[in-house]
């Protein structure tokens, strides 16, 4: 198990990388002078040539390429993701403190996502060719095509401005506003983030359940005389998890894609909207880090979920 | 020379083509045929746009006519807050959300489906780098990719295509790898290699045209998530100029109006919702039609 988890952190590092100078590159070609906009100006003039190249040579501007990425890839090993243009605070110490609340919203609608998904999944792969079965499927397709985002604005028109069950913008905490502001506020952004896993997990635990429905073992556990409801949950939903897990991994990525439309429209003070709002004022030092802490926390989840996975099937450690 | 096969009475018949067969099964989908005639309705009236509507999506500004309701006179569906007619914005936001669709489709599907098809036919070392690659890149949060790509090219819709086709070409070269991985031990593709035929007309002619079922199926739910994706780009102010009609910015603008006019909001919801599961029915519907497993 060990040596497992050794080798999948070992392929993680070249990955993580490559990301880097992806993301390194795509804000080297990027248009514009981050001199000038550190300065606050718009052009040239106003600035003497003096001060334009101190503030060009304490941005180590003045090196070549590949030297100011090692210099980015170094200072990132130890947690230096350089400062803001804008506010010139430090980025990696601004992104960790926002990182919280889009991990709490991005768990959230995990739970909401599954919460809907497994019922609704194993009620349609037990019940298969049944009316359940279509509804379940036909309500997983259009989760699927409505554009979560859209979803988030709707539940705002309906659940928080008309009926005010709901509060429609920011975030609350719970030793400062109590559970109930928190779930309330957290409702909301939860269940439009979730729709879209909520949907797709449907589809793949009613297919994967269908799959195992038919095994022998599952046979062979009714012949004995096993209730029905016994055999589902204690031998059919426990295998047919497995491939429901590894999507998992790559859902969540999707998740931390979507909270940035979903935190931009609840005002949620995550990551997310901090990207939009650098990318508004054209901070590059904030964008390029923000982006990068969130492909590593993405990373480590599915490290963390194939690990998880190996443990729960041993043909794959041993492969 | 017609093909003709024997059956169990040793009458003979016409054979079934591959296509036909498929044709069929995807024409006895009821689901498949009604996301077929949604899609068709939709694309139908974005292109002939100037058919249904008289106003000029962005020109016909009436400032006296800002956020009428939908059902006003004249105005089928409102206006927006620049007494801009919703219905004809709608319309021609089709053209750019559907194209947007397509494009991105196309484009990560030609970059996708040669990588793949390169992959799986030489192996060894070539296969073992795009795969690297692709894996990588598949193991990205690819929306977060696509915001920092738009964040440097600048907003166009050009750069949507751009940042969209270079975060799902991943899909088509690790599907197109596998297809072909199982079609070049078959023996058709040994005998044309002993026959001497180059390596790229095996590849295009001899390997790519039976991998084109499950490619077709990707093709189809790409362009439904790319106009989502193009949608939430958009949505966020980094897409398309404002000024232009688009699903997305649409959705953009009634933002700042969820209270007093809701359907500036609802309507291009509902019209991009609608697109996208006509395209999924339309998917899952070549899915079944395509599924060797359900053949006769």
């Amino acid at each position: 198990m060990w040596s497992y988890i050794f080798k999948r952190i070992l392929v993680a590092i070249p990955t993580l990388l490559i990301i880097s100078f992806m993301i390194f590159s795509l804000l080297y070609i990027t248009p514009g002078d981050p001199v000038l906009l550190m300065l606050g100006s718009g052009d040239t003039q106003s600035v003497s040539q003096e001060q334009y190249d101190a503030v060009r040579a304490e941005l180590g501007l003045d090196k070549p390429f590949f030297e100011r990425y090692m210099d980015f890839i170094t200072g990132a090993v130890t947690g230096d993701l350089g400062t803001s243009y804008i506010t010139g605070e430090d980025v990696f110490d601004t992104v960790m403190m926002r990182m919280p609340a889009t991990l709490i919203l991005t768990v959230a609608s995990v739970l909401v996502g599954l919460l809907v998904a497994v019922p609704l999944g194993i009620l349609a792969a037990v019940k298969h060719n049944s009316i359940w079965d279509s509804i379940a499927t036909f309500l997983a397709t259009i989760g699927v095509s409505l554009p979560k985002f859209w979803f988030g604005l709707v539940l705002i028109i309906y659940l928080s401005l008309r009926l005010k069950i709901f509060p429609s913008q920011g975030i609350a905490y719970i030793d400062r506003d109590g559970l109930g502001a928190f779930l309330s506020h957290l409702f909301l952004p939860a269940v439009s983030l979730g729709l879209g896993l909520a949907a797709t997990q449907t589809r793949m635990i009613r297919s994967s359940m269908l799959e195992v429905l038919n095994q022998d073992y599952i046979r062979f556990a009714k012949s004995k005389g096993f209730k029905d409801k016994i055999v589902i949950i204690r031998h059919a939903f426990k295998n047919a998890m497995i491939p429901v897990v590894t999507v998992l991994g790559s859902e969540i990525g999707a998740l931390l894609g979507g909270a940035v439309v979903t935190e931009t429209i609840f005002s949620w003070p995550g990551v997310g909207r901090l990207a939009m709002n650098s990318i508004a004022r054209r901070d590059y030092p904030m964008i390029q880090g923000n982006t990068l802490i969130l492909c590593a926390i993405f990373l480590l989840i599915n490290l963390f979920v194939d690990i998880i996975y190996a443990w729960l099937n041993p043909r794959i450690r041993l492969n | 020379m017609k093909k003709e096969i024997i059956n169990d009475d040793f009458s003979m018949v016409p054979a079934k083509s591959y296509w036909s067969d498929v044709g069929r099964r995807f024409l006895k989908n009821r689901i498949a045929l009604l996301g077929a005639l949604i899609l068709g309705i939709i694309v139908f009236m974005c292109a002939a746009a100037p058919l249904f509507t008289q106003y000029d999506p962005v020109k016909d500004m009436v400032l006296g006519d800002m956020l009428l309701p939908p059902g006003t006179p004249g105005h089928i569906l409102g206006t927006d807050d620049y007494g801009r007619d919703i219905f004809s914005r709608l319309l021609y936001g089709g053209r750019t959300s559907v194209l947007t669709g397509l494009s991105v489709a196309i484009v990560s599907a030609a970059v996708g489906v040669t990588l793949g098809c390169i992959s799986g036919y030489f192996g060894g070392i070539i296969d073992n780098l795009i795969m690297r690659f692709t894996d990588i890149m598949m193991s990205f949060p690819f929306l977060i990719i696509a915001i920092a790509i738009m964040a440097a090219l600048g907003s166009s819709q050009k750069n949507i295509v751009i940042a969209l086709a270079i975060v799902s070409w991943p899909r088509f070269a690790r599907l197109t790898r596998g297809q072909v991985l199982s079609i070049k031990t078959q023996e058709y593709v040994e005998s044309a290699n002993t026959a001497g035929y180059s390596d790229m007309r095996i590849m295009f002619n001899h390997i790519l045209p039976n991998c084109m079922g499950p490619i077709i199926v990707q093709l189809t739910l790409a362009v439904g998530s790319a106009i989502l994706s193009a949608a939430s780009l958009n949505f966020l102010g980094l897409g398309v100029d404002a000024s232009l009609p688009d699903w997305g910015v649409m959705l953009n603008q009634g933002r700042n109006y969820l209270q007093t006019a809701s359907y500036l909001t609802t309507i291009p919801g509902i019209a991009i919702s609608l697109t996208v599961l006509a395209v999924n029915w339309i998917g899952d519907g070549l899915r079944d039609a395509f599924d060797p497993r359900l053949r006769v």
